[in-house]
Parts: structure tokens; sequence; C-alpha cells
């Protein structure tokens, strides 16, 4: 299966080796994997803070850059959901074709892939971070607010990982406190929200955190570096990317 | 700058670390209360959709459904008055009360009242107001705003409260004791019950279908005091209609487990004629409702029935407190209420969340309040409430981003720097991340680089 | 203009196309037991409860609550009491009867008729409140099917004890209405006459 890789901006720049990790599980899981060399933000940036209208330029190169006709797969919850609801400008049926293609990464595999099984081995205690718009805008999971069935694509993905110990923090899924420009602008609440989150994530003692957005996990290293706290963050992407030894 | 204004509230309430852990957990047990009681009915969802098509529906027929209201109600005896805003209602109570040359009054918990700052007007011009639910007398005594529309005094601990009652109840100094402090707030406040001629209540909703208001209580000093008087005054929002009484199982099986987690509040007292010899007065409020009603982007936030399920959700108001929204109702509804009343004022609110979505999960009326707030966040900044160094900034941001060349070559300078002259990024002063995160590393290769090198077809 | 020409007219403005009037059906919870979990629900909110199996024995469960030194206020036979509104604050134990009452919140519709005064219900240190057993529904779907609510001048739905949590989160049981509620449940047999 044809696809098209939309890696998120600080991902590209900070984090490579979490696109690197989307790139060769969706490769490893069969598909043909096309990465548009000129993209490049999806704007919600500069949309969250109130300036939707100044992403008329991101529009115009994310429609450019993919075709709509593959899937486009994302290895983050927000910036999925951001094209999802707020890409426009030009040829509208391209942007439905757009609309209805581009899936975060664990949903696709979930869903359209459908696997069976992944070949991982991971052997560490992992607390999952649930990252709010992947999950109460993508529905990835279930929520602790609605009265509903429990599911969650991520830890069906994580579940094949052999030898790993997935574990949960007490309030599942309360906001970290990354909230985009709500990281600077709030800056006293957002660290104060991090580091709650940590707290729930330490005293389960657990080796690393891992979840589907990079920009949650890299709003809590920034704060497990400069307090040292004995724990790491990977990307779903990466442990699903360990292969079996 | 107003957009800070919530921003350094909070990083004040902050700043108490034990404080704000003790207010965050407090909340979220309440939170956890609500869960509890929703997952307990399999029809919990339904109900939510129920409810908001009610009021969905009702929004759309406001007219039909509160004239109606005023017919039914005048027909059973109770006087109705219109006021279009804040100061109409406050005059249009005020005469009701000089009229009959009553100089004190008891007031039950009303959010519209706060809203229209009425104890401040009538105790201005004469006429002592007592507030009897036991969280707003406390914050009365103390000269504050409530901090929660439905928990008043949430951000006090008991200590707080045995101060405020050592000095005006003269309680025993140091007694904490909440039955004691309770006992003596009730001692206390049945002599103004007994005292007062006139009462005023809010209404929780009104039934266009037979003129009725429903008063909802745990404690009972609504019904008290309007019992008690002469008088009786309820004050309402147009946006409290619903329109049959049978619709009243809906809400009132939603309201407290969303509150507070109970399957119902204590007193659900249906008002439909005044007793004889007795007046009662409806006062119907406009204050620039009718105007959130005209924005078809933000008219579904009036279908609030002011629960506070989304205040004891929101991770930012457990975690700043209700007075740093420096506004009536806060919380993530109140982000979305008060622009409309004053966009000056309240421009920051909008922005004082993440849109972690989780309010708009557990409101019982299923308002999308976290797409109302990016909605806010587009209309505040399009009409010029954002500080220009922001905007700057913020074209700067899309000049570069929309450029695949600026961006690749941004995204190289940028991370050459932060591998070779780090002090410039790594910046406490002018760099807010760097406050108390560090930055992350940044690689020699961005993706893209790594793909063209790497790239195997 | 007058505020409320300006208020219906500002909402007309804005009226959009008529959408037709909704039907709302919820399938509400419902109890194998509905008498046990009343009572299951009303202990949970501090009520206390006492089945009554005769006549007789509602007369003798009436009796215990009347004393010498205490100012009881019997609602079914009123017109033995002397009341005025400073009586009514004064008032120990007050007995109502009750009509429908609802399983899955503990709640008891009582009207004005049946209170004696709207305040007594209120201002008495002890409320009690007789019921019938077949008058217990289900939920509030239920009971607002069977009741009229504008029957009377006044009718509430009461639940419970007043209480509140507004210190510190802490329950306190014993607001400014009753601080204590117990409730009589009569079954088939007994005439409550």
């Amino acid at each position: 299966m044809k696809v098209e890789l939309f890696i998120p901006c600080y991902v590209d720049q900070f984090y490579p080796k979490v696109a690197i990790a989307s790139l060769q599980l969706l490769q490893s899981l069969g598909c043909e994997v096309d990465f548009p060399l000129q993209q490049t933000c999806c704007g919600q940036p500069m949309a969250n803070s109130g300036y939707n209208h100044f992403t008329e330029s991101c529009n115009k190169n994310f429609v450019d850059n993919f075709s709509g006709n593959s899937f486009i797969v994302c290895p983050s919850g927000s910036c999925t959901l951001h094209i999802k609801e707020h890409l426009t400008g030009g040829d509208e049926s391209k942007i439905e074709n757009i609309r209805k293609h581009v899936m975060e990464l664990s949903e696709f595999i979930t869903d359209v892939l459908k696997v069976s099984n992944i070949n991982a081995g991971f052997p560490h205690r992992v607390g999952y971070l649930t990252s709010c718009h992947g999950q109460r805008g993508l529905h990835l999971s279930s929520t602790s607010e609605i009265n509903g069935p429990r599911f969650s694509k991520p830890e069906q993905l994580l579940r094949f990982v052999k030898g790993i110990e997935l574990v949960y923090p007490q309030r599942v899924d309360d906001c970290c406190g990354f909230g985009g420009g709500f990281c600077v602008t709030e800056e006293a609440l957002s660290v104060k929200m991090g580091q709650d989150r940590l707290k729930q994530f330490l005293e389960l003692d657990v080796e690393f955190i891992t979840g589907n957005d990079m920009s949650c996990l890299m709003h809590l290293e920034g704060l497990i570096q400069r307090n040292k706290y004995p724990i790491k963050v990977l990307h779903i992407a990466e442990i699903l990317n360990t292969s079996l030894k | 700058m107003m957009q800070q204004q919530h921003s350094d509230n909070a990083a004040k309430f902050i700043a108490d670390d034990a404080r704000t852990n003790w207010h965050d957990e407090t909340l979220w047990f309440v939170r956890a209360k609500r869960d509890k009681a929703a997952h307990n009915l399999p029809e919990w969802e339904a109900l939510r959709q129920a409810a908001s098509d009610i009021k969905d529906h009702t929004l759309n027929h406001l007219d039909t459904y509160l004239l109606e209201f005023e017919e039914k109600a005048k027909a059973n005896g109770i006087i109705v008055h219109w006021a279009f805003d804040a100061d109409e209602h406050n005059q249009i109570v005020y005469d009701i009360i000089h009229q009959s040359g009553i100089t004190k009054m008891v007031k039950s918990k009303s959010m519209l009242t706060e809203e229209c700052k009425l104890n401040e007007f009538l105790q201005h011009n004469g006429v002592e107001v007592v507030d009897t639910d036991l969280g707003e007398r406390i914050v009365q005594f103390r000269n504050e705003t409530p901090s929660h529309i439905v928990l008043p005094a949430i951000h006090l601990k008991k200590e707080d409260v045995s101060a405020t009652f050592h000095e005006f109840l003269h309680t025993e100094k140091g007694n904490n004791d909440p039955l004691y402090l309770t006992r003596a707030a009730r001692v206390h406040l049945r002599n103004h019950f007994f005292t007062s001629e006139v009462a005023l209540t809010g209404v929780n909703f009104a039934v266009a279908e037979t003129g009725s208001i429903v008063v909802c209580t745990n404690e009972g000093n609504a019904d008290l005091g309007v019992h008690s008087a002469r008088i009786h005054i309820a004050s309402m929002g147009i946006e409290k209609i619903i329109p049959k009484a049978n619709h009243l199982s809906v809400f009132l099986r939603l309201l407290a487990r969303s509150a507070t987690g109970q399957p119902v509040t204590t007193y659900n007292s249906h008002f439909n004629r005044p007793q004889p010899g007795k007046e009662m007065h409806v006062v119907i409020v406009n204050n620039k409702r009718t105007q959130q009603l005209a924005e078809p982007d933000f008219k579904s936030s009036l279908k609030c029935i002011r629960c506070a399920a989304c205040f004891n959700t929101c991770p930012i108001y457990r975690k700043s407190g209700g007075h740093s929204y420096h506004t009536t109702v806060a919380g993530p509804i109140g982000s979305i209420l008060s622009p409309n009343l004053d966009k000056k004022q309240h421009a920051d609110l909008p922005f004082a969340s993440t849109l972690c979505g989780s309010c708009s999960n557990v409101c019982p009326v299923k308002i999308d309040i976290h797409n109302q707030l990016w909605k806010w966040r587009q209309l505040l900044t399009k009409e010029g409430y954002a500080p220009p160094a922001k905007t700057l900034a913020m074209k700067g941001m899309a000049n570069v981003l929309g450029s695949p060349f600026l961006y690749n070559l941004s995204g190289k300078v940028g991370r050459w720097v932060m591998r070779n002259i780090p002090f410039l990024v790594n910046n406490k002063n002018w760099n807010p991340w760097f406050k108390q995160r560090d930055m992350p590393k940044a690689p020699e290769q961005s993706f893209r680089d790594w793909y063209i090198k790497n790239k195997k077809s | 203009m007058t505020a409320k020409d300006k208020i219906i007219a500002a909402i007309r403005a804005v009226k959009p196309e008529a959408d037709p009037i909704l039907e709302i059906k919820i399938n509400g919870l419902t109890f194998a037991d509905k008498r046990k979990q009343f009572i299951e629900v009303l202990n949970s909110i501090g009520g206390v409860v006492s089945i009554i199996d005769s006549k007789q024995a509602l007369e003798e469960k009436i009796a215990e609550f009347i004393s010498p030194n205490k100012i009881v206020i019997n609602g079914f036979h009123p017109m033995e009491s002397e009341y005025s509104k400073a009586n009514l604050y004064e008032v120990d134990v007050a007995i109502i009867r009750g009509g429908v009452a609802v399983a899955e919140n503990g709640a008891i519709w009582v009207t004005e008729k049946n209170m004696v005064d709207r305040m007594l219900p209120f201002s008495c240190e002890q409320l009690v409140i007789v019921i019938e057993e077949k008058n217990i529904v289900n939920n509030l779907h239920e009971a607002y099917d069977l009741i009229n609510i504008t029957e009377e001048g006044y009718g509430v739905f009461i639940a419970g004890p007043s209480k509140t949590a507004d210190i510190e989160q802490s329950l306190v049981i014993g607001a400014h209405g009753p601080v204590a509620l117990q409730v009589l449940i009569t079954k088939d047999n007994t005439s409550t006459e």
C-alpha cells in the first residue's frame, strides 16, 4: 500500500528519530512510503494562537505536497486533527480527499492495515501518556469522561510488543500542559501541569513514558532533563519499531 | 496587557505549591464523584443528548417559549418583569423592595445577580443583602467573590472559614470543625430568614408550559427565605427557559450528578403561584444574551445549566483557581461566555486553556466548549485584542513555516545556534520555555536531511 | 420600546427556520426492587427509613415522635396544631404526607396541601414524611409522568435531610433545612386516612 508520510515540523527538526522510526515501521508493515520533500508545517502553532487567518501559505503548501489519493500518515494526533478540522483554501474536492485520508500513525495501523502482529520487543516498564487531541479529537482511545466501552488503538499495538509492561497513571487522561503556545504564554501553569503528570509517572516507577504526540513528550522531557528525573521519553513509533531480538 | 492577566494570576496562585495541590485534589475529587454517578447510569449519554436537543430547540424558539412562560406565569398571579441589561435588572429589584419600604433582603445563590453586581447596587442604595447559601455567606463576610459557581468557597480551607466566623459570628477561635461552623451559620441565618420580608432566588429552570420556576438547593436556604418572606423575587436569564414540565426529568437527572455526583439535590422546588397574601415576581434578564444568540459559533454556550462540571475537570481551573479568571463565571464555560459581556476585559480567557477537550466531554448539555474557545481566539485576534508584538511574531512565523526554503533554512540555522551558541537560546530572561525546562537537543540533521541522504528508491 | 419588546425583537432577528417539536424518550434506569433501591439511596444521603406494616403501627410510630417537651406538628391532623410563623421556626418535628417517591435518587414529591404551611418542611428540626410503597417509581421520568406540577401553588422533591459541603468539601448533614429526615413507608394494606 502506498502512503504519504506527514512529519510534524518539530519532529522533523528536533526528533528525526521519531520520523525515521515511523517510516521504517510503516515499511516493515508492507507500505511503500513517500515523504513529500517540500512539506513544512500544518499551521497549528499559528491557528491555535488565534492566527488561523495567517495559515494560508501553510495550507497551500500542504495541499501542494500531498496528493490526497493515498493515506497521509502522521506520527502526531494534534497535527492530524488540525489538518482534518482546519485545512482550507483552494481546490475543495482535493481538500476533502486529504481530510478523508489523513490519519494518525496508530489508527492507520489498526484501522487500515489491520495488523494482527508487530514483530517488536521492548522488555521495559513503560507508562502511557494520553495526548488530548488524538484521544478526544481523533478518538484514538476511549475517555474517562464518557460513559462507553473502553478501547485504545495505541494500546492495541503496544500489546504486540514482547516483554513490555504497560501501565497508566492514576488520572488516565489529564492534560500534560503542553497546549501549543500555552506552554509559553501560561508558562507557570504549563510547567505545573507537566510536573504533576510526571509525578504520577514517577510514582509508577516506569523507565519510559510513551505516547502518540512528540509535542507532549518534548514538554515532559524538558522537565525531566531540568530536574534530572530518572525517566526517559520515547514516541510510540520508536517502541513499535524496536525489532525483536 | 490584557492577555497576560489570567497567566499572571495563575502564576501567583501556583507559587503556593502546597495550596495549589490541595485545590487541585479537591476539585478532582468532585470530578471523580461525577464520573461515578455518570458511569452508574447506562443511559447517561442518551440523557446528555436529550438535554442538548431540548436546549438547542429552545434556543431556536426562545421568543415563543418566553412569551408562553410570561402568559402562564401571569395567569398564576406572578408579576413578570423584563430587563434588557444589568442596570435595568438592578433597578427593577430595587424598586420592588423600596416600594414596600423594606431595607433588608435575603438571597439564595444566583450567578446572574453576581453578573449584574446586584449586591453592590442594593447596598449602595440602602438595602442590606444577606447571602444565605453557606459558601456565599462566607465569601460575603470576606468581601470576596465566589470562586466557583456551585461551591463558592472551594478556595478556602476550614481554617479560613473558622477565622472569618470568629470575626463575624463570634465562634470559638481556632475551632475548625465544619459541623460546629455550619451550626453557627444555621443559627445566624435563621435570624435573617425570620426577619426578612423579601427573598431573592435564582432560577435553575423556568417551565414555559406551566409558567413555573424551579430552584435546586441542598441547604434549603432558598425555600426558607422565600416562605418566610412576603415578597419573592426570582431573577432569571432568558436562556433558563425549557418547554415542558416533563423535560425537568432530563435536566434534574443530569444536574446534580454533573455538579457534585449526587443523584439529585436535596430540594427541587417548583414555584407555581405565590402563597395567598404574598407577592411573587420573576425578572427575565437579557444582559447581552441575545448578542450571544446571534453568533452561530457561540450561541450554544447559552445551553449551560451552570453545573460547573467543566470547572471540576479543567486542569487550568483546578490549578489556578476561579479568581484567576477575573470574571463572574470562571472556568471553561466562563471563558466562552465572558468575552461576550466584555471583549477587552476578557480577551485573555479563551487562551487560558490547552484545548484538551475534557470540558466538552463532561458538559451535560454537550456544549462544544473547547471548539468555541478556539473560535473566540480567532475572533478576538481578528478584532484587534491581541498584543501587537504577538501579531508580528506570528506573521513572521507564518511566513517562515509556509515557505519550504525559509522553513528548512531557519531550521538549519536555529539548530546550529542551539548547538554552537546555546546561551542565545538557553536564557531564562527572554525564552519562557527555558525558565523551568531544558530545550530539546538540536540534531545535526533534520529528518528531511536524513531522508534525502538515505532515500531508498 | 419596552425591555420586553427589545428582547423579543432581538431574539426574532436571529431566529432560524422552525424545527419540529422534539420527542424525548429516555429508557430510564429501572430496578427489580424499587423499594430496596429507594431505601439504599435514601440511607446513603442521610435519610432514615422505617417500613410500616399496619395502620396501628403507623399510629404508634407517629406517637413516638410526640412528647410534651417537643413542638410537633402532625400533618395528618393539622387542625390540632395552632401555629404562626414564629412557631414554625421552633417546630421540633413535622410529620407530613408525601406522594410519588423516586427509587433512583431517594426523592419524594411533596405538595403544598400536605405541608400545613410551605415553610414547615424546611423550618422544622426533624422532618418525617409518610409515603405509600405503591407510590415508589423507578426514576424521575416516571415521576413526572405521574404528577402535575401545577396542581397546587407549590411542590418540592425532597431527597434527604438538608446538607452542605461548602466548608472544605466536608459533608455536614443539616444546613438550613431539617437536620434529619425520616421516611415511613406504609404498605398497601395500611390506610393513611
